[in-house]
């Protein structure tokens, strides 16, 4: 008996990945509510599937979308959702600003009086501004960007700078009963000034994953791309209807004439990160990314309460985000069937390993029987029953919330075991450091390692790292002294003129490593299969040494 | 074209074959342009632009380097050679594999060489039917992917494990023990960035510390050893531009600079620029690459990029043709293929580089007759604004060298004609490559520039020569030798099994050795080797690690029973990491004390 799959799109990455887990095909088989254990429905099979209150799903069954995911993914009841979540905030206390995460954002033609008079009032601020510096206003106000609620791929999005341009929103012509929904719009404050990279406008798609809403879980994915526009940026107001410098869905920029089918104008977010890191710097990279994880889990905090958490389902979203001149990401958008239409080689691999991880994080433990081993990452064949609850990495995904008390007890006995071992490991390392003082002549080198431990950079967030870092630095002093002399540091390489803890001076760049032991343990002349394993970039090992078990270091080999 | 156009013998002292070698690549750089002339119908020098046009050109309010990369704006549009033939114009790593191989080849007597032509443009590269199959997926990465090389190698070559011309090399190739000894620092004891950083997350932030330490030091040596440990990628740059000796130490900033505008060479980019009038002027025209990037060093990329727009050439179409494959293509490098090109444009028309380089390049063309008069005109214009580094080379405008003239001579002790194109080095297919990765670190392409100037100028000028000099720091020919006795050192099985297949395995490894890697690993990976290239002050990492991505690869390559299965076997390296493979083919199973 395997697992069961249905799948209403056609899409190569979805089917091949089901496929390769040796996993049953159910999807052309009669409709039958109990025939399935995973369904990958589209939107409309999702409203059908919840619409017919005879409906129960079984505790086995799986479905990709919650129930009323649009609170999420439509672009006016996100916006309202947010408004609601940023007024709560407010009442509670809290700091609103913090919720700055959209552009100012109107829904039409509810909000139009609203939005007249912020245009006007922008408008007015432009002008003050334009006369101060004497510089002519050009006749237009601040750019605006209109799109259709519940429309994608930049269909019917437009560039406005003068309120005449949507008179037809303005209400008046019609009483809103004869209107269709169809035609709402929301129109949001222009990002006029978006990071540029070579010149040309991008946005970032990334793709995140969410198991359950109350309490929240939520995984990022280190994969996602920025989408290029093929023509460069310009705030030039006659450039305002050029889609092809302003809209940067693939959908409009394949038709470019620029467009290069070798990359399709994508480029991963691991380079964009490099990039920024290596421009901005690395402090600034970080927080750029931290700020977009921020973004996320207050967007799905908003529309916490109001969609229905339903434990069968689980959702890949698509977000859409824009970063501005001063590395500040803005929410644009959220899709709930982002693309799986591939474009390019690396856009099929990219969206494959989504694809895979999402499949791995929903899959419960009792699946991984009926499953192809050699499609399942290594460390999910061998995983501790305890510890498959509560994966922190899964491929790509990595755990960015998880509000569940059962997660929370969990992290709390392990940081307990963590600081066992840490308090032990200091104890150790000064133990050994005051046997390494007698020994070596070097003891100034290594003096208090266990102490400095405590006050090297991270010794807060990783006290088990840092401790064995000390305990390593305070084990090994003649080796230390050895490579010191052996470069020549200059005269100037007194520990003053570091400035930075002693303690951290043994790791800049000769601190002999622990535990490589069993990396490259190969017969001379042949390559092993652990030099194979840490050769070839992993796929699986994350940025974080996150669930370092037992606060021992982990052999590289097994990360 | 002109009816001849001498070359300047640089290095009189060149063993025979690589002499001949030499020969044939100088008639094929002459070939190329020929069918480029004809193909693009482009002069060498096309006729300068108007002082009006110019205006008109700069009214938009652009900067001139941000003109000079577009590829067809308003100022020039760059004629398109048919995408066959994109980015072959250059002399490229598989013209050196076979004037290697006929160079040295027992078969060919030297009078038979001289009859030989070389291969037209159309008959390279991606013209045979195997090698548009196997092109087709190493498309963008630089790799050779085309099997044009192998039919053009001669027939007696099938069996031997090295190119012939490598064999008169006036040094013995080094052992593995003694590379041992070299690479000591990359000891797998050590933590490197590009290893241990991945799996110990505090480890990046201290080295972060570290690096700024060592910045503010602003010693050479020191930088130089914080290199071979690896850069984290924030700080790279400032790193680099210290262990290169191009950011003036704090010091002595203090002492030159009369004004107290230019404190410190501090933190990120160009601190010292503010008082580059001053102190830059007396300092600068010492090497002219020894003040950190400031003020008037983007000046002076201006005025090239100014010249660029005024003076078009022919081997601008050339450059041009490289960076659209190599960078426009590349799904790591599109977005700064503007730049790019406009940093290799800049660079062609420097006049400060051909008395900088390490290693003598391949041929450098000088301007001679109607070409000349033009050349030396725009030249004295350009220099007449720089920093009169150029005085030397415009007194000798006058004096025109006749055709078929014998060596140039040393150009210390003799006025020198200026070269075509002025930097004296003739572009070589993936030098984009060499640019690019630069723009990962350097947001603008004035700074990139400098960087990569520094970079040709010490290391790459060296993977674009036949100079004979070996290790510690070899040429090409040198490179090549080291990886070939490397290789038959670490794995004789592999190497016989190529040779079986008729393939020399040296030219399995010029691809990636003549771009330094670049386009074939992952950006990260690449700067990491260049981490090591500079930190080591060697190209030896290059050789290295081609060694021992074939033995990595080598049960698929041994399995390989065609050599275009071989070079598909080797088209995608992207999953392999440079510092555990350098790691692991040096120590192999050390670390098991620890």
């Amino acid at each position: 008996m395997g697992v069961r799959w249905k799948c209403d799109l056609d899409k190569p990455v979805l089917i091949s990945n089901f496929r390769r887990r040796g996993w049953i095909d159910v999807t052309s088989e009669e409709d039958d509510t109990d025939g399935w254990d995973l369904w990958w429905a589209n939107v409309q099979n999702i409203k059908a599937l919840f619409a017919d209150v005879l409906t129960r799903l079984q505790p086995h069954q799986r479905v990709n979308h919650f129930p009323n995911h649009y609170e999420l993914t439509r672009k006016d009841l996100m916006v309202k959702n947010i408004k609601r979540y940023q007024k709560q905030i407010k009442r509670e206390g809290g700091n609103p600003d913090d919720l700055d995460i959209i552009p100012t954002t109107f829904v039409l033609p509810q909000d139009y009086m609203l939005f007249a008079e912020e245009f006007r009032r922008c408008f007015q601020q432009q002008h003050q501004q334009a006369g101060c510096a004497g510089v002519s206003g050009g006749g237009g106000g601040a750019t605006w960007i209109m799109k259709p609620s519940s429309r994608s791929q930049g269909k019917g999005i437009f560039l406005i700078n003068k309120l005449s341009q949507i008179k037809q929103w303005s209400g008046a012509s019609l009483p809103p009963a004869l209107r269709s929904g169809a035609d709402n719009y929301v129109v949001s404050r222009y990002i006029d000034n978006p990071l540029l990279i070579g010149g040309k406008k991008f946005d970032m798609r990334i793709y995140v994953v969410v198991t359950s809403f109350k309490p929240l879980k939520v995984y990022m994915s280190r994969l996602g791309f920025g989408r290029f526009c093929n023509v460069k940026y310009s705030a030039e107001v006659g450039e305002l209807c050029n889609e092809f410098m302003h809209l940067t869905n693939v959908a409009i920029q394949q038709h470019g004439e620029d467009y290069n089918e070798q990359h399709g104008n994508k480029w991963p977010l691991e380079l964009m990160r490099l990039y920024l890191e290596g421009t901005r710097g690395v402090e600034a990279a970080d927080r750029l990314f931290a700020d977009i994880e921020g973004v996320i889990l207050k967007s799905l905090r908003a529309c916490q309460n109001i969609i229905v958490n339903d434990r069968h389902c689980f959702e890949l979203y698509g977000y859409d985000i824009i970063v501005d001149e001063n590395l500040k990401p803005w929410l644009i958008e959220v899709n709930a069937s982002p693309s799986l239409t591939t474009t390019t080689q690396a856009d099929r691999l990219l969206k494959h390993r989504v694809i895979s991880d999402t499949i791995n994080i929903i899959t419960p433990p009792d699946w991984l029987a009926v499953t192809d081993p050699a499609a399942l990452p290594p460390e999910m064949r061998d995983m501790d029953n305890t510890e498959y609850p509560f994966r922190e990495q899964v491929g790509s995904m990595r755990l960015i919330c998880d509000e569940s008390e059962d997660f929370q007890r969990y992290k709390a006995a392990q940081q307990a075991r963590a600081a066992l071992a840490a308090s032990a490991m200091v104890a150790a390392a000064a133990a050994m450091a005051s046997a390494a003082a007698v020994t070596a002549a070097t003891a100034p080198l290594a003096g208090g390692g266990g102490g400095d431990g405590a006050a090297a950079p991270k010794g807060a967030a990783f006290p088990s790292e840092a401790a064995a870092a000390a305990a390593i630095a305070a084990a090994e002093p003649p080796r230390n002294a050895r490579l010191y002399s052996a470069h020549s540091y200059g005269s100037g390489w007194g520990r003053s003129s570091l400035g930075i803890p002693a303690g951290t001076r043994h790791s800049l760049g000769s601190v002999p490593t622990a535990g490589v032991g069993s990396a490259a343990t190969g017969t001379s002349g042949s390559w092993s299969r652990e030099t194979a394993a840490r050769v070839v970039k992993s796929t699986v090992s994350g940025p974080a040494g996150v669930g370092g078990s037992g606060g021992s270091i982990r052999p590289r080999s097994a990360v | 074209m002109d009816a001849a156009v001498p070359y300047a013998d640089t290095e009189p002292r060149l063993p025979e074959p690589l002499c001949a070698a030499r020969t044939l690549l100088q008639r094929a750089v002459l070939q190329r342009l020929r069918e480029l002339q004809l193909m693009v119908e482009w002069p060498l020098l096309r006729p300068p632009c108007t002082a009006a046009q110019m205006e008109r050109l700069l009214a938009g309010g652009l900067r001139p380097s941000e003109l000079a990369g577009v590829r067809n704006g308003p100022p020039l549009e760059y004629p398109r050679l048919p995408p066959s033939l994109q980015g072959l114009c250059l002399l490229g790593p598989m013209d050196f594999a076979v004037a290697l191989a006929t160079a040295g080849a027992p078969s060919l007597p030297q009078q038979q060489l001289a009859k030989l032509d070389w291969m037209p443009l159309s008959q390279t590269g991606r013209g045979g039917v195997a090698g548009s199959a196997v092109g087709g997926s190493g498309g963008g990465t630089g790799q050779e992917g085309a099997l044009g090389w192998v039919s053009a190698l001669p027939r007696s070559l099938g069996h031997m494990p090295g190119l012939p011309a490598l064999a008169v090399l006036p040094w013995p190739a080094p052992k593995l023990s003694w590379l041992r000894g070299f690479f000591r620092d990359l000891n797998p004891k050590q933590r490197h960035v590009g290893v241990d950083d991945r799996s110990l997350p505090w480890f990046r932030d201290v080295k972060v510390a570290a690096a700024r330490a060592v910045v503010s030091e602003g010693s050479v040596r020191g930088a130089a050893t914080f290199n071979v440990f690896g850069v984290p990628h924030g700080v790279r740059a400032a790193v680099w531009e210290t262990a290169l000796g191009l950011r003036r130490p704090m010091l002595v900033a203090a002492i030159t600079a009369a004004g107290p505008t230019s404190q410190a060479a501090g933190e990120n980019g160009g601190a010292s620029g503010g008082g580059g009038g001053g102190g830059g002027g007396s300092c600068g025209t010492g090497s002219g690459l020894d003040s950190s990037f400031g003020a008037d060093d983007a000046a002076r990329f201006e005025r090239l990029c100014t010249q660029v727009l005024e003076q078009p050439l022919l081997l601008d179409v050339a450059v041009s043709e490289d960076v659209g494959p190599m960078v426009g293509d590349s799904e790591a490098f599109f977005l700064f293929e503007e730049s790019v090109r406009a940093v290799l444009l800049a660079f062609q028309r420097d006049m400060n580089i051909a008395k900088h380089l390490s290693a003598p390049p391949l041929a450098q063309l000088h301007a001679t007759n109607a070409v000349h008069a033009v050349l030396a005109a725009t030249s004295t214009t350009a220099a007449a604004a720089a920093t009169r580094d150029g005085g030397r080379d415009t007194t000798a405008a006058g004096q025109t060298k006749t055709a078929g003239d014998g060596p140039g001579g040393r150009k210390d002790h003799q006025p020198v004609l200026p070269y075509y194109p002025a930097s004296g080095v003739l572009p070589f297919r993936g030098v984009s490559l060499l640019v690019a990765p630069l723009c990962y670190m350097y947001d603008s392409p004035s700074s990139s520039y400098q960087m990569f100037r520094a970079l040709y100028c010490r290391y790459w000028s060296k993977l674009h020569s036949l100079s004979a000099c070996g290790p510690p720091s070899p040429a090409l020919p040198g490179l090549l030798r080291v990886f070939e006795a490397l290789l038959q050192e670490l794995d004789p099985q592999l190497v016989t099994h190529l040779c079986r297949l008729g393939l020399l395995p040296a030219t399995l490894a010029l691809p990636w050795i003549t771009t330094a890697f670049s386009g074939a690993l992952p950006v990260q990976e690449v700067l990491l080797l260049w981490d090591r290239i500079i930190g080591l002050d060697s190209l030896l990492p290059l050789p290295l690690l081609a060694a021992a991505v074939l033995c990595f690869r080598r049960h698929v390559l041994l399995s390989c029973t065609s050599p275009s299965e071989v070079v598909s076997a080797l088209s995608d390296i992207t999953q392999l990491r440079a510092v555990p493979l350098l790691q692991a083919v040096l120590f192999p199973g050390s670390g098991s004390d620890g």
